[in-house]
């Protein structure tokens, strides 16, 4: 192979592979380079047991519950004398029998959204299910 | 093999290993896979094997054994043998193996590092990703460059 040709081989190697890096830290690099303070994952499941959310969702000191799952879901509520409960979460409604429940970490919790704590790498699961 | 080819195997493990520590200031800046396609197209696959043996083997002892060290043994073993085994291509081909093994070599280790580290294998990648490219454009450049200067002295003395 001619030296001429080798040049411009390495060359082009050499700028395919410094677009590449460049290219792969630009699409990684915001993923762990989080704004927030902690990490929730939050798994939305429907009455077909389909997983119709599943994401990872910042927080800041301060934020309630509420507010960090509103601002990743669309979420209907009903008031009630233990405080609001969930009727319909992204266009998914309760009724004939199917209930919107949800655990932290693999556990149901003794109070309802409104108070519900919670600490970074927790995993909230809602769940559509049929109580008849 | 006789004495003479064994003898000029020795040295140039050596050298893989020396110019690997002498090298180390540089990062990911070295010619070990340089010197071993040479070794794995001017030996057989055993003799190839056993200095991809004595050569990680020695790399470890030097820097410090690691759960590492089966990782790189297989890493490079199945590197060795898959020059070998194309030792009859241009250094374009070995060039372009040299390369793409840049990238298989550092996820063989990256898998068991994110799984006995705990490490969120997207930040370990990312942090990697500069060192992995420049592994392989490293490998890519000197054997594509060096390769076939160096065998032709190598077939004098083989």
């Amino acid at each position: 192979m001619k030296n001429k040709n080798k040049i411009l081989i390495s060359v082009i190697v050499s700028v395919v592979l410094l677009v590449v890096i460049v290219f792969a830290s630009i699409k990684l690099l915001p993923k762990f380079t989080s704004k927030y303070d902690g990490e929730l994952t939050i798994v939305v499941v429907d009455d077909k047991e389909k997983k119709i959310f599943d994401k990872k969702v910042g927080f800041n000191a301060g934020e309630t519950f509420m507010d960090v799952i509103d601002r990743n879901l669309t979420i209907e509520y009903e008031s009630s004398e233990f405080g609001r409960m969930i009727i319909s979460i992204n266009g998914k409604k309760q009724g004939n029998n199917f209930w919107w429940v949800y655990t932290r970490n693999g556990d149901f919790t003794p109070t309802g959204v409104d108070s519900q704590e919670f600490a970074d790498g927790d995993v909230f699961l809602f769940e559509l299910k049929n109580f008849g | 093999m006789n004495v003479k080819k064994f003898t000029i195997l020795s040295v140039l493990v050596a050298l893989t290993v020396v110019l690997e520590q002498v090298l180390s200031f540089l990062p990911n800046i070295q010619v070990t896979c340089l010197l071993i396609v040479i070794i794995g197209t001017s030996f057989n696959k055993s003799a190839s094997a056993l200095a991809i043996f004595v050569y990680v083997t020695l790399d470890n002892i030097l820097g410090g054994f690691t759960y590492l060290y089966p990782f790189m043994l297989v890493s490079w073993l199945m590197f060795v043998i898959i020059i070998n085994l194309a030792k009859n291509k241009g250094e374009f081909v070995l060039a372009l193996i040299s390369l793409i093994f840049g990238l298989v070599h550092m996820l063989i280790l990256a898998i068991p590092t994110i799984m006995i580290l705990k490490i969120d294998p997207l930040v370990y990648l990312s942090a990697d990703i500069p060192y992995t490219f420049i592994f392989m454009l490293v490998n890519f450049l000197t054997v594509f460059w060096l390769y076939k200067p160096l065998k032709k002295v190598m077939d004098i003395y083989i």
